[in-house]
């Protein structure tokens, strides 16, 4: 039995003969324009990707985002150590930086300074995935008639 | 058990060694662990297999740290021989994961008996303490099953890695084990 980091159960041994096609698919999403640049600080080159937002980003933020908790954040290495499962692949294809970026808060959202400090990148990325400071808020429910 | 070797007088100059492996599945702060306590400050680090030399209280400690991600638990096994101590690190505020932690765990430890050496010493670090989500050490304990593990003696230890809170009482306990006093 092998569980991803999604909560999908899947047989071990069908999660290892799918492994090249999954990594294929990586592969894939990885060299679309706007996954080549990591999602958080915009450097070239995404070698991690953060399952549970479905973003890919760099070593470094890759990093920064293990230190998080996998209550904000869940990493996966993209360059083939891990085994990954069809619904994590999933998740990427529906959202990816654009998509996940601009519902956590698109142009909003302050790019940090190039060579910021861990420190302050880690704020940065507390601010953004945890406290969703500059998230699009949810559809407000639709306003009740007013009461006679 | 678990000397290597020892004597010049016992008191003055005894040369201790010994080797620790620390295992764990990915992210759970192995790495930070180990940086800790040689560099007594933290790193941020890519995945790993590294191996590192430090003193504690008069013993040399080679440790060995292999990351967790999947294909790389495959090597684990590879490095138990000849190991005088093990440190199964398991992220506390990952309760999602702990079914595997206790899986690979044991499997290790039942694969481990085909090997001649058995390590004197087990300590698990239960890491991430200080985040919001971490659950208590003894509840920790049950979940990962250490009574089924008769014959070894475990030590559970909460720690958090980023500051150094609880990371030198476990590594006392390694330090016995090196020292063949438990």
């Amino acid at each position: 039995m092998w569980r991803s980091k999604l909560g999908g159960v899947y047989s071990k041994a069908e999660i290892e003969a799918m492994d090249g096609a999954m990594h294929a698919k990586l592969s894939a999403l990885r060299k679309l324009p706007e996954n080549r640049v990591c999602a958080d600080c915009g450097a070239q080159g995404t070698v991690w990707a953060i399952v549970n937002h479905g973003v890919f980003v760099c070593m470094r933020c890759g990093a920064l985002h293990r230190s998080l908790g996998t209550h904000v954040s869940v990493p996966k290495g993209c360059t083939g150590t891990y085994l990954w499962g069809p619904d994590e692949v999933q998740a990427m294809i529906e959202n990816g930086n654009a998509k996940s970026n601009a519902r956590l808060g698109g142009e909003r959202i302050p790019r940090p300074p190039p060579g910021a400090s861990d420190d302050v990148m880690v704020r940065h990325l507390k601010d953004k995935y945890e406290r969703r400071v500059w998230a699009v808020a949810p559809a407000s429910p639709p306003p009740q008639a007013p009461p006679y | 058990m678990g000397i290597l070797f020892s004597i010049f007088s016992r008191r003055m100059y005894i040369i201790l060694e010994g080797r620790l492996l620390m295992l764990g599945l990915d992210a759970v702060g192995k790495t930070i662990i180990l940086y800790k306590l040689k560099l007594g400050e933290v790193v941020s680090t890519i995945p790993t297999i590294n191996v590192e030399r430090l003193t504690y209280k008069g013993i040399e400690l080679t440790v060995w740290e292999i990351g967790g991600q999947d294909k790389i638990r495959q090597l684990w096994l590879h490095y138990l021989t000849d190991t005088h101590g093990l440190i199964f690190v398991v992220d506390s505020n990952d309760q999602t994961r702990l079914d595997d932690a206790r899986y690979e765990l044991h499997k290790l430890l039942h694969q481990g008996t085909n090997f001649a050496t058995t390590p004197a010493s087990s300590c698990t670090f239960i890491s991430k303490q200080d985040l919001p989500h971490a659950l208590s050490a003894t509840n920790l304990a049950a979940k990962l099953d250490f009574a089924s593990l008769r014959t070894r003696k475990w030590y559970v230890q909460a720690c958090a890695a980023t500051t150094g809170v609880g990371l030198y009482e476990g590594m006392d306990w390694n330090g016995q084990g090196a020292r063949g006093d438990v």
